[in-house]
């Protein structure tokens, strides 16, 4: 990867990134650092990562540290209140998002990590499980399960969509 | 793939996440059409979708960015800058010494440039001729003065005869013995003329034949030919020969030009048509 192809990259990879980053451990300023630090290492290893692994190169990157974040603050960690945080700077649209993003919150880091690769960067599984050195069977599972759990929520009494 | 009440929730799933081709879609499709109790189901799902619309702008991108190689000019180092002063010495030597060849050729042919005098009646010897032809930056064309001037053997001294009136015999040739040349005039005969064209060539030959000598000598813009010396007839010829194509070249150039050289008392005429 030459440095023309590397700040191509930042040009379109960065804004996704972080918003993968913040969407998994709501905090902004966390977020930039891990994305700042995700080009930091690609730029370490641009001989290595041909053009057009740049972004699956990133985000791997990215979902280990957000990982690695997630193990750090324990699994006990409210997730709710730091989506909570991260729902106050985010643009609210419509209730629905709202109800969503609370959602959200409430899944397990992984499964949360999961939803946003499949639906904010549109990984197939299989891209998924290469980013996060799961099996395609268990992104599927995962996958599942986490659909299950925000439909759950959305449908449930308090949350009536 | 067999669709049933049990399974339907899984591809449904799928459906969402856009894992199922064309085929399996319009399988789910016509199941959810017989069982419309499912397609709530799947409305719900749909909304489980983040919006990937959704846009988050990382601050500070340009911070990222790492400068890129320009295309940087080639640093003119010494030993290429000794190169550049070289090839530029050897280009300047070049051109010296093509110039000097192209002046050399030209002194030894002798030929006038295209833009050159014309020699032209003296309007002071005959008052009556105009006094704005002294000069002319054309290319002469005495066939043509000669055509249209038909009773120039009875006036001679109103004929313009375009002459190389600047003819310089090269300093080599004129280190040669002085020898006459009369000889010549028979082995350059107009006839040695291919190219001339032969009614035009033997009208003027036979014009010019009959005006005397002295008469010609007369002639206002009349330029001796200076002699020299060569050794044997072969070289005598191959020079005469060189001279007339030489001249023939140049009146070619010229267009429409012809040329009238005396040598003894012989004319040779040279055309350059």
């Amino acid at each position: 990867m030459t440095t023309s192809e590397y700040n191509q990259c930042v040009r379109e990879l960065a804004d996704g990134l972080y918003r993968f980053a913040w969407k998994s451990i709501g905090e902004a300023e966390e977020a930039k650092d891990m994305v700042q630090q995700a080009f930091t290492v690609l730029w370490e290893k641009r001989e290595e990562v041909p053009p057009d692994k740049g972004k699956s190169f990133l985000f791997t990157v990215t979902y280990r540290k957000c990982m690695d974040v997630h193990r750090a603050r324990g699994r006990t960690t409210a997730t709710g209140q730091l989506h909570e945080n991260a729902l106050t700077e985010m643009p609210r649209t419509n209730e629905l998002k709202k109800i969503l993003q609370q959602a959200l919150a409430t899944l397990d880091q992984q499964s949360r990590n999961l939803v946003l690769l499949k639906d904010y960067e549109g990984y197939s599984y299989e891209e998924i499980a290469k980013i996060t050195t799961l099996n395609t069977t268990q992104v599927k599972v995962y996958l599942h399960r986490a659909r299950k759990s925000l439909k759950n929520y959305l449908v449930s009494k308090e949350h009536v969509i | 793939m067999k669709l049933t009440k049990d399974n339907i929730e899984e591809y449904l799933l799928l459906l969402v996440d856009e894992e199922l081709d064309p085929a399996a879609m319009a399988e789910v499709e016509r199941f959810l059409s017989q069982h419309g109790e499912y397609r709530p189901v799947l409305e719900a799902y749909r909304a489980t979708k983040l919006d990937s619309e959704e846009m988050c702008f990382f601050p500070g991108k340009e911070s990222l960015l790492r400068p890129e190689p320009a295309a940087v000019p080639l640093k003119a180092g010494k030993s290429f800058r000794l190169w550049r002063q070289a090839a530029a010495l050897a280009l300047l030597l070049g051109l010296g010494l093509a110039f000097a060849l192209l002046v050399r050729r030209s002194g030894d042919t002798g030929l006038p440039s295209p833009v050159q005098k014309v020699a032209v009646a003296d309007p002071d010897k005959d008052p009556g001729l105009p006094k704005d032809t002294t000069e002319r930056k054309i290319a002469p064309q005495p066939s043509q003065a000669i055509a249209q001037q038909p009773s120039v053997t009875r006036q001679p001294a109103v004929r313009v005869i375009p002459q190389r009136h600047s003819y310089q015999i090269p300093d080599r040739a004129q280190s040669r013995k002085q020898e006459a040349i009369a000889s010549l005039a028979t082995a350059t005969s107009p006839a040695m003329l291919p190219e001339a064209p032969l009614q035009v060539g033997q009208a003027i030959n036979r014009e010019w034949a009959s005006t005397p000598l002295e008469e010609k000598k007369a002639l206002p813009g009349w330029l001796p030919v200076k002699e020299e010396s060569v050794e044997g007839v072969g070289e005598l010829v191959a020079q005469a020969q060189e001279l007339r194509d030489n001249i023939a070249e140049k009146a070619k150039m010229l267009k429409k030009a012809s040329f009238v050289i005396r040598i003894g008392d012989k004319d040779v005429i040279a055309l350059g048509r």
